[in-house]
């Protein structure tokens, strides 16, 4: 049984926003990616499969139950982070995790000790007081407190710094390890890369690419700009696979490179350089040079 | 949109329903007036002799009466005595939400961070209550002088002008006052209850120095600023130093404002607290209440709750304390008697009954309509959307705000009630206790039916709610004061959720009225539940 499957699911709010006939399948146990520019249609699939909002069309389910009518047995198996964090004002966090605990039922925060210290996360101090990175890391407590068997991240480590993005990283592989289905929304590449087995691409409100993760990184370009002491090698640049939307002029060059650098390096041997960047594209640029 | 464009939007709900409050009760008290005071001179004679008496009663409440022969008279004690304290609520309202809510809701901080100055980012907020304020105002004044037009008692438009003039300016000292409480308030809640309740305290030393109490600092009290003028009597009181000073104080009160918003941290308070100390936790909060269904809610809103408590006590202790007084006045009057034989209350506890059923009633109602307005913030600001992401059905939130919004106001009319039982003891005041009693607990059913009302449109148009239920507790006032005076059918005046209610405690329960006010309840609960299972939840 799939932990995600939607069947043209929908939510059209007009002029392309929403999410527009998605047809997904995320296995037991996989760690799914879900990436997208902002506005994409990310936030709308989560919040259609968490029952918070009602499809145009279409249906949902995860494992099994389905997403509007079963939603109460689905919130049961499922662990949320949402991507917009919610304002409790002067409540204090242990406050705000005694009551959506309660909501769920008594032992539902065995693990909220655990993952607090190892987000490093103070409980005592009130909501208000929390910074935007101890905000997330709340609702990552929140999210995997009573060790869910599905996890539905929405831009987990927004606001998080890199040290505490790698505990959340070993909470991921944690929850994986026990057998857990994480689907994980971001737009930030490296981070999917770095924890899914499998992403979706969506792009303005509908799914384009749907693959698997080696499959990201051979899509994976990087942003080359190089400055020569001298003329460029035009033509050498020219006939090398892979390098697209080549600009050349006087000596400064600028292109996508697509796969291997071995190809571009060969094209400069014997060449003076003032200077060589290369960058990991956005994702917009990946869209823009993948999909055009 | 610009600034100042947010900032009048920010105003809206409270422009429409303060412009509909104005309008309504100018019309309606003009064309009342006709109907009550009569046309011709004797019966205009008869009706002020009697209704100055019964102001003079109402004088830790309203100004003295005087000149009620005139509908300029009745109209300076009647609608522009009440509409001081009216207007100061809503100021304080606006004030709390300019000074701590939109920071609360971080707008503060995003308008800074593009450059505003806080200077210009407050100074644009005053600006634009003004603009507002004085927009109401007008609409008031015309509702009021097309009224008079229509009543055949034409007002003349300058004192009209120098009136709303008046009340402009203590709505401006009270929102200056609100605004500079919320520079020490770290809530727009906290800021609006401290505001307010120094406000009532100050309108209630302005009420007891009408009759000799607290002269000393009466001076200090806006309302007793206010009450100074009275433009429309004969004489064209404008009392200009008095108009002046509350005029001063609101300069003031801005300046003070403004300076600590420009020096104190967004976000926390001008006072600032010690740095904590306490030890870090991981854990939980032990405390079993956050973990209960509808006690949950009780706990999270226990000092607001306390604090509504302790105004019902406070409040009742003081009707108790004026009802000796007042009866032997009333009843000294042969004249009167037919007055109060109307009214129902003949004796000390019936007149206790009245007073006490008809106030408690109008202020649960708005504690019902400021509970609605927090499941409205809790959709706005995410609260809802976290606890919807446990395994609880849309039904059970629906319930569990219904259930503690009764649960809570029946705290508050208890701890009213009891205040009443033991302070009528104390002054030898002998109530019925099986008809207090019941009359008591069948007040319950009024919140309930706001509750419901407002469970049905925040099931639909969370938005909505708060502006709806505030038109159903105005049209149920206006229904239940007009519905007898201009004969309307007894059907009409039943739309009142407050005829509904009726007077058990001082005459019996009207159970007919009592089974549809639990039926609105229990209906709109039913409807509010099925409403909200269909909505799409989130920001």
């Amino acid at each position: 049984m799939n932990a995600i499957e939607t069947r043209g699911l929908t939510k059209d709010y007009g002029m392309g926003r929403g999410i527009l006939d998605l047809d997904l399948s995320v296995s037991d146990g996989e760690v799914f990616g879900f990436l997208g520019p902002n506005g994409a249609g990310k936030t709308t699939t989560i919040r259609l499969l968490m029952g918070m909002i009602q499809p145009t069309r279409g249906s949902g389910s995860v494992f099994g139950l389905d997403a509007q009518r079963q939603s109460v047995d689905v919130k049961r198996i499922v662990g949320y982070c949402p991507g917009e964090l919610p304002q409790f004002g002067g409540w204090r966090g242990d406050e705000v995790v005694a009551y959506l605990a309660g909501l769920r039922g008594s032992g539902s925060d065995v693990d909220v000790e655990p993952i607090a210290k190892r987000l490093d996360l103070d409980l005592s101090r009130k909501y208000r007081e929390y910074s935007h990175g101890n905000k997330q890391k709340l609702a990552l407590v929140l999210a995997f407190m009573h060790r869910p068997r599905l996890l539905i991240l929405d831009e987990p480590t927004s606001g998080l710094d890199p040290l505490h993005q790698q505990a959340f990283y070993e909470l991921v592989r944690d929850a994986r390890g026990r057998g857990a289905t994480i689907f994980l929304s971001s737009h930030v590449l490296s981070e999917v890369e770095h924890v899914c087995d499998r992403v979706g691409i969506v792009r303005e409100a509908r799914l384009v690419k749907v693959g698997p993760i080696d499959e990201l990184t051979g899509m994976r370009s990087h942003r080359v700009e190089i400055e020569f002491a001298d003329d460029p090698p035009v033509e050498r640049l020219r006939a090398i696979t892979g390098l697209e939307q080549l600009a050349i002029s006087d000596h400064h060059m600028t292109g996508m490179l697509r796969g291997s650098f071995d190809p571009l390096m060969a094209a400069l041997a014997g060449r003076s350089i003032v200077s060589f960047t290369s960058r990991e594209p956005t994702l917009e640029e990946i869209f823009l040079s993948y999909y055009r | 949109m610009t600034l100042f464009g947010l900032a009048l939007r920010s105003h809206l709900g409270g422009f429409l329903v303060m412009s509909a409050i104005g309008a309504m009760f100018g019309l309606a008290n003009t064309l009342a007036y006709v109907q009550i005071a009569g046309s011709t001179p004797a019966d205009r004679a008869i009706f002020a002799q009697q209704f100055e008496i019964v102001g003079r009663q109402l004088s830790y409440m309203l100004p003295i009466p005087l000149e009620l022969d005139t509908m300029a008279g009745y109209l300076q004690w009647r609608m522009f005595g009440a509409f001081g304290m009216i207007f100061a609520f809503w100021a304080v309202l606006a004030g709390s939400g300019a000074g701590r809510g939109d920071e609360d809701r971080g707008l503060v901080e995003t308008w800074i961070a593009t450059g505003v100055t806080r200077l210009r980012y407050i100074a644009v907020r005053v600006a634009a209550f003004l603009v507002v304020a004085t927009t109401v105002v007008a609409i008031m004044l015309a509702g009021t002088w097309v009224g008079s037009v229509i009543g055949n008692e034409t007002l003349v438009l300058g004192p009209l002008a120098l009136q709303g003039l008046d009340l402009l300016i203590l709505t401006a000292f009270c929102f200056a006052w609100s605004l500079l409480v919320a520079q020490v308030a770290t809530t727009r809640r906290g800021a609006g209850f401290i505001a307010g309740f120094v406000l009532l305290v100050l309108y209630l030393i302005d009420g007891a120095s009408r009759t000799g109490g607290f002269e000393q600092v009466a001076w200090l009290s806006p309302f007793w600023l206010y009450d100074r003028s009275a433009p429309l009597l004969r004489a064209r009181v404008f009392d200009i130093p008095a108009v002046a000073a509350l005029a001063a104080a609101t300069v003031v009160d801005l300046a003070l404002a403004i300076s600590a918003f420009a020096v104190r941290d967004l976000g926390a308070s001008l006072l600032r607290p010690r740095a904590t100390t306490g030890r870090a936790s991981a854990r939980p909060s032990r405390d079993p209440f956050l973990r209960m269904p509808v006690l949950a809610t009780i706990d999270q809103q226990r000092s607001w709750i306390i604090g509504w408590m302790g105004f019902f006590v406070v409040l009742a202790a003081f009707l108790i304390s004026i009802t000796r007084t007042m009866v032997d006045s009333l009843l000294s009057i042969p004249s009167f008697r037919v007055y109060i034989d109307r009214l129902g209350a003949i004796g000390y506890d019936t007149f206790v009954s009245v007073i006490w059923g008809s106030t408690a009633l109008l202020l649960v109602s708005l504690f019902a309509i400021f509970q609605v307005s927090t499941w409205v913030a809790d959709d706005a600001e995410g609260r809802l959307e976290a606890a919807l992401t446990q395994p609880v059905s849309r039904a059970r939130i629906a319930l569990d705000r219904v259930g503690s919004l009764v649960l809570a106001s029946a705290l508050v009319i208890a701890a009213g009630a009891v205040a009443v039982w033991i302070a009528s003891g104390a002054a030898d005041i002998q109530l019925s206790a099986d008809r207090f009693v019941v009359g008591t607990v069948a007040m319950l059913a009024v919140p309930l039916a706001f509750g419901a009302i407002g469970a049905v449109i925040a099931g639909w148009r969370p938005r909505a709610a708060v502006p709806v239920l505030t038109v159903v507790a105005i049209a149920s006032y206006m229904t239940q004061q007009f519905a007898p005076l201009f004969e309307w059918p007894k059907w009409v005046e039943n739309s009142s959720l407050y005829a509904l209610y009726g007077q058990p405690i001082a005459k019996g329960v009207e159970w007919g009225g009592i089974l549809v006010l639990l039926a609105i309840g229990l209906g709109g609960t039913v409807l509010g539940v099925a409403a909200f299972q269909r909505r799409d939840v989130g920001r």
